[in-house]
């Protein structure tokens, strides 16, 4: 049996029911936020994941660390199943894995002092770190995420959104996590202070060896930092590999339409893919079409793809990356079949 | 990237430096809201007040008062408890027989002043004792309630509405007929009539921060419902519960007073204005002062909590 990996997620689902007055009409009716998600991570590993706004990212995040019930499925975290630990293994899981949220104005205590915040976990798990240290090691948090030590008596309110996100990490990473769930840390954010809270990102997972799981719906921001990447499309995941593999061959045609949006210089990529631009909206959750979920906006959408879900899975033997997709791009062809970009 | 063995010195003598370039840089960078989370509601009060000629009247009254009331329980409380029958219904404005009978005296020859300003003492204890026991209670049911949700929620709302239609003359009789009348009873019965009040508010606000991210970050902390009720939600939801706080005052001092003014009131020898105005009742014809001075200054009170209610409404809404 190969040796357990620190976060194992099998076959996750959650449906919210929606039968609430604004949907009078359809009394009873399920939202898939999440329909059947399984991946892994490892330690010191950082897995991307990225689909567009509404296709259950943040759903999946909370999920994992169980913030909310799953409708069905498992999160084993190094073996142990998430959703059937004790009140007491519960806690001390969350100690394990922690998560920085997207909005950074939304994400601190108003009415807290920044060192208030970051010994807010110390409080919670006693012992941690002694009482008479929280005020200097808090201080050595700020100083690890770029900020000043004597930031510590602030509020909020006095900072920027990437320092308050600078903020977010340090409180995730007082616990000493090792596994770090960023739930699109960046893209409250500035452009120009996006690529500052990414390194600091990644610094932190380098020093402490966490594993990551970072979140996001531009392919772009993911790109550098992951070693993995799973794209997920209306709750399900569509194109599960290496960084190098998918963003080098993409197969699934989600993927290539993502990446074919993300601009590149030609020297990164010699044959860039032709420009995909996905035509028609995404579909509502709550009725996701039959067959494969992405086959209203397939361009290459066949009879098939209305009548059987094609399941993620690999299409060569050998081959790592998984794909669900009926007619995934052969990664050889795809050098050749497709024209040179602009 | 900045690491944690990073030289003491160096940072000190950084920060001193810097301090005040950094500092406006992080204000300009916070955009329209620079400071203000972080405003305390008091100062917020502070500020409103210096444009507003009611309120600095309202709150020097107040102060006046508290001032009168804490000093004169100490200077006066002997006077208090002298009578003097030569100097009965002694008519209030004249200093003949010295600055204690300044507003005259009673049917007892007691300096009405000192009477006044014991009473006040009792009024104001029992009144603020009953808003504050009734706010504490209130907030943490409502906060609680609100934080849980479900069949608890559902059943605390309905009491909640029960005991707000409930009569609390009605409730007052029951209270003080099981207990027995006191200063102690009292404000139970006070408070008890008024929690649901606070309860409601606190379970609105809540409702509404309980949603917040900041609140599930806690979650993620592993941090328990009541902590998160008593560390998270309450500091944020308590500004409304001040405003609602110093409104209630006012009512609540108008129900002692009719509760004492009913001889539902504290007894011998502690006495409130309700209870001067039910002693003075007896003595209206020749010595009006004794009714009329404890309403008077029971409705200058109420009405100068409640301008300053208006104040700490809107600083408070003003976040
Ligand atoms: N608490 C909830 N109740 C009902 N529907 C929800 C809830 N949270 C999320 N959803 C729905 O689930 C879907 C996925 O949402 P989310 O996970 O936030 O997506 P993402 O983070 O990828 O943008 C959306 O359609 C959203 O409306
Ligand atoms: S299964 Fe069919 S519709 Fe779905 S992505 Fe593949 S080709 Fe397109
Ligand atoms: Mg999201």
């Amino acid at each position: 049996m190969p040796e357990e990996p620190m976060l194992r997620v099998e076959n996750l689902v959650k449906h919210y029911s929606i039968n609430n007055g604004m949907r009078g009409r359809r009394h009873g009716a399920v939202l898939r936020a999440l329909d059947g998600v399984s991946f892994q991570v490892a330690a010191g590993e950082t897995l991307g994941l990225v689909g567009e706004s509404g296709c259950g990212k943040s759903t999946l995040a909370q999920t994992l660390l169980r913030l909310v019930e799953p409708t069905s499925g498992h999160v084993y975290y190094r073996g142990k199943d998430v959703y059937s630990m004790s009140r007491k293994e519960l806690k001390d899981f969350r100690k394990h894995a922690q998560v920085v949220f997207q909005d950074p104005f939304e994400s601190l205590n108003p009415r807290k002092t920044i060192g208030q915040i970051i010994a807010e976990p110390w409080t919670i798990h006693r012992g941690l770190v002694p009482r008479a240290q929280w005020r200097s090691r808090a201080a050595e948090l700020l100083e690890l995420v770029g900020l000043r030590r004597d930031h510590i008596d602030r509020h909020p309110g006095q900072f920027s959104g990437g320092q308050r996100q600078r903020i977010g990490i340090a409180r995730a990473v007082a616990v000493e996590p090792d596994l770090l769930i960023c739930d699109e840390p960046v893209s409250a954010l500035d452009v120009s202070v996006q690529a500052q809270i990414l390194n600091v990102i990644q610094d932190i997972q380098r020093e402490f060896g966490l594993g990551v799981i970072f979140i996001s719906h531009d392919l772009g921001v993911v790109r550098h930092i992951s070693d993995k990447i799973g794209v997920m499309y209306l709750g399900r995941m569509m194109e599960y590999g290496s960084e190098s593999d998918v963003f080098e061959r993409p197969r699934h045609p989600y993927t290539q339409a993502l990446i074919s949006a993300v601009p590149v210089s030609r020297s990164e990529r010699e044959t860039a893919l032709p420009r995909r631009i996905l035509a028609g909206d995404l579909p509502s959750p709550v009725n996701p079409p039959s067959g494969c979920r992405f086959r209203t906006r397939c361009w290459q959408a066949e009879a098939i793809c209305a009548e059987r879900e094609p399941a993620l899975e690999t299409h060569h033997a050998d081959e790592r990356t998984r794909v669900a997709c009926h007619f995934p791009a052969s990664s050889i062809a795809l050098s050749t079949d497709l024209i040179p970009g602009p | 990237m900045t690491l944690l063995n990073n030289d003491q010195e160096n940072v000190e003598n950084d920060s001193a430096e810097e301090a005040p370039r950094l500092s406006l840089r992080a204000a300009a960078r916070s955009g329209p809201e620079p400071l203000r989370a972080a405003d305390g509601l008091w100062r917020k009060v502070g500020h409103l007040l210096r444009r507003d000629v009611l309120g600095i009247a309202a709150t020097t009254y107040l102060v006046l008062l508290l001032l009168t009331t804490v000093v004169g329980s100490f200077v006066l409380a002997d006077s208090a408890r002298n009578t003097n029958l030569h100097l009965r219904f002694v008519p209030p404005l004249s200093t003949q027989y010295g600055w204690e009978y300044v507003l005259g005296s009673d049917a007892l020859g007691r300096s009405f002043l000192a009477q006044l300003t014991v009473a006040a003492r009792t009024t104001l204890l029992i009144s603020i004792g009953a808003v504050i026991a009734a706010a504490v209670v209130g907030a943490l049911i409502g906060t609680v309630v609100g934080y849980a949700r479900g069949r608890l929620d559902k059943v605390a709302m309905r009491i909640a509405d029960v005991m707000l239609a409930f009569p609390s003359l009605l409730l007052a009789l029951i209270v003080l007929y099981t207990l027995g009348a006191g200063l102690g009873s009292l404000i139970l019965v006070l408070a008890l009539a008024r929690i649901a009040m606070y309860t409601r508010v606190a379970r609105a606000e809540t409702l509404a921060v309980r949603e917040r991210v900041f609140i599930r970050a806690s979650r993620a902390f592993g941090a328990g419902s009541l902590r998160i009720v008593c560390t998270q939600i309450l500091p944020v939801i308590a500004n409304p519960l001040v405003a609602l706080a110093t409104l209630e005052f006012a009512l609540v001092m108008l129900a002692e007073s009719a509760l004492s003014f009913l001889g539902l009131g504290v007894h011998e020898p502690d006495v409130t204005w309700g209870g001067l105005i039910a002693e003075g009742r007896n003595y209206l014809q020749h010595a009006w002062w004794i009714a009329l001075l404890p309403g008077l200054a029971i409705t200058l009170t109420a009405i100068a909590t409640n301008v300053l209610a208006e104040l700490v409404r809107k600083a408070a809404e003003s976040e």
